[in-house]
């Protein structure tokens, strides 16, 4: 397994693979979710972020494998390990700000000041009355973590309206296991902030970046 | 990272894990299925801590008795208990009927040693072990196997079986039989219609040996020529 490094956060990525192929692509291990739409996605990637979410994604790849082990096609979930630099590290450990953002480029929805919870959760409501014709009083009262469940392009829209974001945590229900919520990372898909990419317990496959 | 870590599988990871040896990979994800912490499959392995735990699953192939293991929480999927069987007393359990016959003939002694010999075999362990797990020799501590943490949680998982003997067999067999080894023909149990036997090893009395015998050493030829 990865070790995490210093002023790195750990994710892993699910890699639906036919038996154990000699290499995998990262980009293709994006950690797809219920109500994400691919082409707001470009140049982003998801990850699993944080012990219990692993754990849960760990059961869900395993049950999916068990299920589809005599599947014609793709038949197994590896789990890819990688670090990912975070500048100015310290910073994210406090509750996040305007200011911390413009440090750190990370967001996450369980740590993040009021002021700037409130002011993401209006931006959205605005979105999601404009773009999917809800009625703004059935999602004004809605906290932003059931929002980002609910809506999940709302991540994708604040990475192209917000440019200093690089990293955002929020909860998904994700499409291996749609019953159960995970903490997931979307972050710009930035090759230089990658490191020790590897196939948990199977380091021989190749991991092209 | 050490070097055993990136060998490539010697297992066709295509095939079911039900009908292929099991390698590391399968540790994490019996692990997924169970929905077990590391720490708690450490401990239902008899893992030392998180790096012994990581070790083991980055391994080609996984030992036949970490294997066992895995296979019998598979039939019994709940954590082992406290109690647990000595080696000694399964060995007595699983195989004194067999070893029956034989007592009070000149056999009992082979009987007593090919069966020690399939049952250290169960555990993936030389038929040299026998002699210490099944010594009667009371200096030694014969309910402690403080090097084994994977078989004492055998023995513990045993005990929650009803049967020991019929569920360590045909686990057992099915471990080997996928690494290409039948039990029942490399280590079979005596019994009265095929008893133990034994072929004498070495040159037979009465035959020359093909080798030629060695010339005398020159000192010793000096010696004699002296004396003489």
């Amino acid at each position: 397994m990865v070790a995490k490094q210093r002023d790195m956060i750990q994710l892993s990525f699910l890699a639906h693979t036919r038996d154990v192929p000699e290499r995998i692509r990262l980009r293709d291990c994006s950690l797809a979710f219920a109500g994400h739409h691919a082409e707001l996605s470009t140049g982003l990637i998801t990850g699993v972020y944080g012990g219990s979410a692993k754990q849960a994604a760990l059961v869900a790849a395993s049950r999916w494998t068990q299920e589809h082990q005599r599947a014609a096609g793709l038949n197994r979930v590896l789990m890819v390990d990688l670090n990912y630099r975070v500048d100015n590290f310290h910073l994210t450990r406090e509750q996040a700000r305007r200011d911390t953002v413009a440090e750190t480029g990370w967001v996450h929805f369980d740590r993040i000041g009021a002021a700037l919870r409130d002011e993401l959760r209006d931006q959205w409501v605005e979105w999601i009355v404009r773009d999917t014709g809800a009625r703004r009083a059935s999602v004004a009262d809605e906290s932003l973590v059931n929002l980002a469940l609910k809506y999940p392009d709302c991540v994708a829209k604040t990475f192209q309206h917000e440019k200093a974001v690089r990293c955002i945590v929020h909860p998904v229900n994700p499409a291996i296991d749609p019953s159960i919520v995970l903490w997931a990372a979307t972050l710009r898909y930035d090759k230089k902030r990658f490191e020790d990419a590897s196939v948990r317990f199977l380091p021989h496959i190749q991991i092209q970046l | 990272m050490n070097a055993t870590a990136h060998q490539r599988p010697q297992v066709d990871l295509s095939k079911p894990r039900a009908q292929r040896p099991m390698m590391g990979l399968d540790i994490e994800e019996w692990r997924g299925e169970h929905n077990l912490s590391k720490y708690d499959a450490q401990y239902a392995l008899g893992f030392r801590n998180s790096n012994h735990y990581n070790k083991m699953c980055a391994l080609p192939l996984l030992p036949e008795a970490l294997e066992l293991l895995i296979r019998l929480y598979e039939e019994v999927p709940r954590e082992r208990g406290w109690a647990r069987y000595s080696i000694k007393e399964l060995f007595h359990l699983m195989y004194d009927p067999a070893l029956e016959p034989f007592v009070g003939t000149e056999l009992e002694t082979w009987a007593r040693v090919d069966l020690g010999t399939r049952f250290a075999k169960i555990f993936g362990r030389s038929s040299a072990r026998q002699y210490q797990w099944l010594s009667d020799d009371r200096r030694r501590n014969d309910t402690d196997l403080p090097a084994y943490a994977v078989i004492e949680c055998i023995l513990s998982k045993l005990k929650q079986v009803d049967d020991p003997r019929e569920v360590l067999e045909r686990v057992a067999k099915k471990v080997w039989a996928m690494r290409g080894v039948d039990l029942d023909v490399e280590f079979r149990v005596p019994t009265p219609d095929f008893p133990p036997t034994r072929e004498k090893t070495g040159r037979k009395p009465g035959v020359k040996s093909k080798k030629a015998a060695a010339a005398p050493a020159p000192a010793r030829k000096q010696a004699a020529a002296r004396k003489a």
